[in-house]
């Protein structure tokens, strides 16, 4: 359902339209209204940057720390040719010596998370853990995004 | 590779390093298992009342 349709159904007085899946971020980067339910069904994949830069395993570690910081990132995710995640690479880790290659800097086999995972979830395991940000994969460790802590957190928690 | 010895804090499974976190320091490890389960990916067990 597109956004706009959805706002229509409750300015028509269907005021429930939690169904809402895929475009819940669209949703509320347009401001329109969001009730504290909706917020616990969020999921994990939509809320997960699409657009972390990724590099692969023999790439110099230099070369990736450039690219990550001219886009504005401080993360960026190792995969293979499938777009399979082998690792994550955090401000830590782009901080090494920049003649390593991809694969001897990068954290391997990283935690990863499924898309519809609840965002809600995420956000409270993300803040006792005191994890900047998570890769969100397939089942079969296809990369879907990063997920960040202040998105989670954002995104997942009822306003107070 | 340092082999610490850690044990969820749920079910008590002893553990190489926390799943969520992989911090050694980790103050609220949680195995493998019981982070799928908290997260919804995996079901504890079959429904009793097939539910
Ligand atoms: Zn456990
Ligand atoms: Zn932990």
């Amino acid at each position: 359902m597109a956004p706009r349709a959805a706002a229509r159904l409750e300015t028509l007085g269907f005021g429930q339209v939690h169904e809402y899946r895929g475009g819940k971020l669209d949703w509320m980067a347009a401001g329109l209204p969001t009730e504290g339910e909706n917020s616990l069904h969020a999921r994990a994949g939509d809320a997960a940057r699409k657009d972390v830069p990724i590099c692969s395993l023999t790439d110099r570690l230099g070369d990736v720390r450039d690219r990550v910081k001219a886009a504005g990132w401080d993360a960026a995710l190792a995969v293979d040719g499938e777009g399979v995640v082998l690792g994550l690479l955090r401000s830590k880790e782009l901080a090494k010596d920049p003649d390593l290659r991809i694969e001897q800097a990068m954290r391997p086999g990283p935690s990863t998370f499924r898309p519809y995972v609840s965002l809600h979830e995420m956000a409270h395991f993300m803040e006792e853990h005191d994890l900047e940000s998570s890769p969100v994969t397939t089942s079969d460790g296809k990369l879907v995004g990063l997920l960040y802590r202040a998105d989670a957190v954002r995104l997942g928690m009822p306003p107070k | 590779m340092i082999a610490l010895e850690v044990k969820c804090e749920k079910c008590g499974k002893a553990i190489d390093v926390c799943d969520m976190c992989e911090d050694p320091a980790c103050k609220h490890v949680v195995c493998h298992d019981c982070l799928s389960v908290a997260l919804g990916e995996r079901r504890p067990q079959p429904h009793e009342h097939g539910g």
